[in-house]
């Protein structure tokens, strides 16, 4: 029974342990990185230049779910339509948005609220996908 | 499939956007700004024709 004591002692230390890298590692990786927006505004104060890096930041934020989820579709078309419908909603709004955006950015403006909308909606994705992994581990199968 | 495989595939999904959260930034100057957008622009053409096809 010590034994057992001991090595549940050990492997609760490894996952604590891990927990902890795993933390000090995202903290790292996302000190080190700034936004186009950031980096362009310490450089200049030209509204247009702004306004433009504020355009290629949420360009950039599409395009990286957009292409994350690409690889997911027909495992979601298949077996969860009504969360991928959803999903698929929210990319069209967002490249309405972006395709608005980008005659604001040549004019030197960020349009009001633009970047917290846009990532809301990226949010509402990584939200839908959170309740679907709760509800699966829940073994409800609808959300 | 069962629940618990969907359920690992869901969560692979969640972490893979996570972890594009951590390498989000992008590198650019004032003479590369007009460039990236492009860039970006050409990449998001591509990615529609793959997601709304």
């Amino acid at each position: 029974m010590k034994i057992l004591k001991k090595i549940k002692a050990c492997i609760a230390g490894l996952l604590v342990l891990g927990v902890a890298c795993a933390s000090s590692s995202v903290l790292t990786s996302c000190v080190s990185t700034e936004t186009a927006t950031v980096q362009i505004t310490n450089q200049t104060q030209d509204p247009v230049a702004i306004a433009k890096a504020a355009y290629l930041d949420a360009l950039k934020l599409y395009n990286d779910l957009g292409e994350r989820y690409l690889k997911y579709i027909p495992y979601m078309e298949r077996n969860y339509p009504q969360a991928h419908y959803e999903i698929m909603y929210i990319f069209q709004e967002m490249d309405k948005m972006l395709i608005m955006w980008e005659g604001f950015a040549q004019a030197g403006i960020i349009p009001e609220r633009a970047p917290q909308h846009l990532q809301d909606y990226a949010d509402a994705i990584i939200a839908l996908l959170f309740e679907l992994d709760a509800a699966l581990e829940a073994g409800q199968l609808e959300i | 499939m069962t629940v618990i495989g969907d359920a690992a595939i869901v969560a692979a999904l969640i972490m893979d956007i996570i972890s594009m959260y951590q390498r989000r930034g992008i590198v650019v100057d004032l003479d590369s700004l007009s460039e990236a957008i492009e860039n970006e622009k050409a990449r998001r053409e591509k990615l529609n024709k793959e997601l709304f096809k």
